[in-house]
């Protein structure tokens, strides 16, 4: 079962420090999850540190956690996401995650008035995404020779122009970056609608989704695994994760304590009870194929990853990619030979 | 004395990469550059500096593959980021071109690496120059020199309001009465202009220096009004003093127009150099490497920087036919106009120009004992021409641990460089203020009419 955390709340002083962000990913990693997913995006008022340079800059942290950070396909070009993904990637080992950020709207298109707001953002976002792909691609794994004798540090015939030419986009390439250490970073799409589910089951190695009921993650599952296969993609290709909000207690009595003071905030699916039965919850519908894991939602990260790291579980472990820990495929370079 | 580190795997000489003492896959790992870093931290130095270049380089792939040094590049905002992880005090700096970024983009990822380095960050502002770049983002080549710097005027100018979107104390986060931020703290910019329009308000925090600190390095007569105007430091890289001291009394000059102190702007001169023991045994190091420079490397290397046209056909021992060079830069104007300079006023060959010029990108190799080397900075530092310098080693970690094994300590004695660092923001190290809001400046005149 995959468990990743997502923190969707505000980066405001005095909290903003790499300190605040460090102490919260190390208590995702001794809970056990998988990774830590930063949804950031640019537009609202709320204030938000940019994602990628957030994942950046926790790169050093000693934990084995994947990092994700979203990224706004409407107003990102393919070579500033494919560089700034290639160096992340590499800068943490092969743990990073794109989360895809398909949120366009009147907010955020104010920001980038000069640019004709694209008359199909889902379009744009497909080839924004595919054209990434391609720069990704665009060095073969073996391009860095670093032959002293023969005094070659690149091999030339394993960097590709791409001569992408689209309906959004003209990008030459190649990169000037070699291939991300994953290949491509894990691509994760959160789905809301009928275009974003379609754009998870083309693109997505990890899809968010948000049902309130076991039933409904059930047929949304399906739904996505139906569409993967209408995309010629092995069913195993894809995660699917539901959004829960965890509200944990020692004791239910304390949880329920703690649900009371906090309310239902959102649609969003919660759990009130102990760790313990949380992890009975989560089993359950896993038995029954509702989903591959969970997204967590906390509202109070420290008290619920300190009571989840009271279960048993696998120490985080250190040196293994994000696509390793998710038994994801690495994609095969589509000019290699 | 202020001194940045322009941050290079295994050394900015051509043939680097090929020393054996070279780490050989260093380019790609983090781990290195961690290193390297920490020492120059250590060391005390106000920054370090990542360069860019919007795109690979692919035309010449016989040379480029022996010394891909723009094809292989960090991207500069992901790397200086992860740098703030595992360093405490050193500035953080590095290019982003303003032909290629969105203004609120680059805005909000500016202040994102200047919020979590507690206030270290210091954005290049650079137009790109090459067609490489322009070639990924549906640009026909390299755009006209006079519309990058217009564009580059109106996107700087965007940046500073959208980092003024919040007064400092904007976020009251005030549990008791519910109020998250004060209304009359938030700013819209509202910009409408030539060539971008945006509303704001960047939707982040005013950063810990208010903005990152602004570093320019063009010498063209547009760049050094853009610079006046706008710049806290700038990069200079003229092999000649007398060049030097007047490009450095015109900039400085400029700025009272503009309502600023020349102190506000530091100059920094680009210096390589290579310390030895004694002066035969820094000629040595730079002899190796000159003699490791291929010949198609260092035709490479010049005619990058003269616009790229082809010098494959001409004889190496002969000067380059004067027909051959354009007439004018559309690239960088600097280096061409240094290449010119050597070619009009030294009669190089062919050969000759390209060890010369490419040994440093144009720049004079400044080699010699601790001493001889303290004394060329000194005497640039005193005599008009730069409040600091850019440096670069032609071979890494070598040149950076004997800079700072022997130089450095030179300097401090002389009283001319930091022993402890003076604050811990990149504004403090150079001695620049914190910009006051362009809000909270109104507001302060209004109270003192009062």
């Amino acid at each position: 079962m995959i468990l990743t955390a997502s923190f969707p709340s505000a980066d405001t002083p005095p909290a903003i420090t790499l300190a605040h962000y460090r102490a919260l990913i190390t208590g995702v990693a001794h809970a056990g999850l998988d990774a830590a997913l930063f949804v950031r995006s640019p537009g609202p008022a709320t204030p938000m540190l940019d994602g990628a340079p957030l994942i950046a800059a926790l790169a050093s942290v000693p934990v084995g956690i994947g990092l994700g950070a979203s990224v706004p396909l409407d107003h990102t070009e393919p070579f500033h996401l494919a560089r700034a993904f290639a160096a992340i990637d590499r800068l943490t080992g092969g743990r990073s995650a794109v989360i895809v950020d398909l949120t366009a709207g009147v907010e955020r298109a104010a920001q980038f008035g000069h640019v004709a707001p694209p008359d199909d953002p889902d379009a744009r976002a497909v080839e924004c995404l595919e054209t990434t792909a391609k720069l990704w691609d665009s060095w073969e794994d073996d391009a860095i020779l670093v032959d002293r004798p023969g005094g070659l540090f690149t091999n030339p015939d394993r960097i590709h122009r791409i001569n992408h030419e689209g309906m959004y986009f003209t990008v030459r390439g190649p990169l000037n970056a070699p291939r991300p250490l994953q290949g491509w970073p894990v691509i994760i799409v959160p789905v809301a609608s009928a275009e974003s589910r379609s754009f998870a089951a083309q693109f997505a190695d990890v899809a968010l989704i948000a049902p309130t009921t076991r039933d409904a993650a059930q047929s949304a599952c399906a739904a996505i695994r139906e569409q993967v296969a209408g995309h010629g993609r092995r069913l195993q290709a894809i995660r699917i994760l539901v959004d829960l909000v965890p509200i944990l207690g020692a004791t239910t009595a304390e949880a329920q304590r703690r649900a009371d003071a906090i309310g239902q905030h959102g649609s969003a699916l919660q759990f009130v009870g102990t760790p313990s039965q949380l992890r009975t919850m989560m089993r359950e519908w896993d038995a029954v194929g509702a989903c591959d894991g969970f997204n967590l939602l906390p509202h109070d990260p420290p008290v619920d990853f300190g009571l989840l790291a009271t279960l048993p579980h696998t120490p985080d472990a250190a040196g293994m990619t994000l696509r390793d820990r998710l038994r994801l495929p690495r994609p095969v370079n589509r000019y290699a030979a | 004395m202020k001194l940045g580190w322009l941050m290079s795997p295994a050394g900015n000489h051509p043939a680097a990469w090929l020393h054996s003492r070279a780490a050989l896959h260093g380019a790609n790992d983090f781990a290195h550059y961690v290193k390297l870093v920490r020492k120059a931290e250590a060391a005390k130095f106000d920054f370090v500096f990542q360069a860019d270049a919007a795109g690979a380089r692919d035309g010449n792939m016989a040379a480029l593959s022996r010394a891909p040094r723009f094809m292989n590049i960090w991207e500069p905002l992901s790397l200086l980021s992860a740098l703030v992880g595992v360093t405490e005090k050193i500035g953080l700096a590095g290019t982003m071109s303003t032909s290629y970024y969105e203004p609120y983009n680059l805005a909000r990822q500016y202040a994102s690496l200047d919020h979590l380095s507690g206030g270290r960050a210091g954005w290049n502002v650079v137009t790109s120059a090459h067609p490489a770049g322009g070639y990924n983002f549906g640009r026909d080549g390299l755009e006209d020199h006079a519309l990058r710097y217009e564009r580059a005027r109106e996107f700087v100018e965007i940046c500073f309001g959208l980092w003024d979107s919040w007064d400092d104390d904007a976020f009251t986060l005030d549990r008791e009465s519910g109020v998250y931020f004060d209304l009359d703290k938030m700013h819209y910019l509202r910009h409408k202009g030539t060539f971008f329009s945006v509303r704001g308000p960047l939707n982040i925090a005013r950063a810990p220096q208010g903005r990152p600190v602004i570093i320019q390095a063009g010498g063209s007569e547009a760049g050094k009004e853009l610079a006046a105007e706008t710049a806290e430091v700038i990069f200079t890289r003229d092999a000649s003093l007398e060049h030097a001291r007047a490009f450095y009394a015109d900039v400085k000059g400029r700025m009272a127009r503009f309502g600023r102190a020349p102190d506000h702007l530091k100059i920094m001169a680009g210096l390589t150099t290579i310390v030895g023991r004694t002066a035969g045994e820094a000629e040595e190091k730079f002899d190796e490497l000159q003699s490791m420079i291929h010949p198609v490397v260092g035709l490479e290397v010049l005619s990058e920087d003269l616009e790229g046209i082809d010098l494959s056909d001409l004889p190496l021992d002969q000067p380059i036919p004067r027909a051959r060079i354009p007439a004018t830069a559309n690239r960088h104007k600097q280096f061409f106009d240094q290449i010119i300079r050597l070619i009009d006023e030294e009669h190089l060959t062919l050969r000759q120009l390209y060890l010369r010029y490419g040994a440093a990108r144009g720049g004079d190799v400044i080699r010699g004992t601790a001493s001889q080397v303290a004394d060329y900075m000194e005497a640039s530092f005193r005599g008009g021409v730069a409040d600091g310098f850019m440096l670069a080693f032609s071979l890494v970690p070598d040149g950076l641990d004997d800079f700072i094994a022997l130089v450095v300590p030179e300097l401090q004695r002389r009283g001319l460089f930091r022993t402890e660092y003076e604050g811990t923001t990149l504004r403090e190290h150079l001695g620049l203020l914190r910009p006051t809001s362009r809000y909270q400046a109104t507001g302060a005149s209004h109270l003192a009419a009062d």
